[in-house]
């Protein structure tokens, strides 16, 4: 006689959302001294109740020595690194500077999320470097 | 106000900021309409964000021009001093959304 032994029928079979805005079309600048969207640095993906890793890799500089950079994330339009964000101050002239400003949400509802990228400056130009020769990439994923 | 508009430019031979502030004096640019801080405490009337595009895509712009008045956020703990430094304005002349096109045009 035969048995046959069932698993679990509640296994969650779908693949974690995610998405990623990759630039190497031409340069990102600013002088918004307010917080703007990166442009075009916007993502919606449905998810499950569960958390998201967002992040970004660019290669910035400021024409102002000693003018911030400042980087923030939205989720659902709430600002992820409280009013102001992440600040990277330009210490040199003309010095490029690696940034991956990243973070993790607490469990969000299920359902449609959108995340953006946010930046702007303390004065002078913000610059955002995407080329072919030097991309930019802004991703979410989310976590299960 | 947010005005998007496109338009093609070859900014090859020069820097991205030096493209922007090409395209900051297009717009007029100035104190009487100051896109851009000078100082950490400058009033601004607007802002300019450029996708620089490599041709053959054009250059996609996004001006804020301030419609109303908004004091400096920043606030100073332990000794630094984050936030918004500059006063946001509403320009005395506000520009039409076409002057603004118009001028971003002569650029082509």
């Amino acid at each position: 006689m035969s048995s046959i032994i069932r698993g679990d029928d509640n296994w969650d079979t779908t693949p974690p959302a995610y998405g990623r805005v990759v630039r190497t079309a031409g340069n990102v600048s600013t002088t918004s001294t307010s917080l703007v969207e990166v442009t075009g640095s916007s993502i919606t993906i449905t998810t499950g109740a569960n958390p998201i890793y967002f992040g970004a890799c660019h290669t910035i500089r400021n024409n102002t020595v000693g003018a911030d950079m400042v980087f923030n994330f939205t989720i659902d339009n709430a600002l992820q690194f409280g009013t102001t964000g992440l600040i990277q101050d330009q210490a040199a002239s003309s010095q490029w500077n690696m940034i991956s400003p990243q973070g993790q949400s607490a469990v969000l509802s299920a359902g449609s999320h959108t995340i953006k990228e946010k930046w702007r400056v303390g004065g002078g130009t913000g610059l955002l470097l995407a080329s072919t020769a030097e991309g930019s990439m802004f991703f979410v994923n989310e976590i299960k | 106000m947010i005005v998007t508009h496109e338009v093609m430019i070859d900014c090859t031979s020069m820097t991205g900021e030096e493209c922007s502030d090409l395209c900051l004096t297009a717009l007029g640019h100035g104190t009487d309409f100051n896109l851009k801080a000078s100082s950490l405490t400058d009033t601004l009337h607007g802002s300019v964000s450029i996708i620089h595009n490599d041709s053959p895509l054009p250059h996609i712009f996004s001006i804020e021009v301030y419609e109303t008045d908004e004091a400096p956020t920043a606030v100073t703990s332990h000794g630094i001093t984050t936030g918004r430094q500059s006063t946001l304005a509403r320009p005395a002349v506000m520009p039409t959304e076409q002057d603004l096109i118009n001028k971003l045009e002569t650029l082509a």
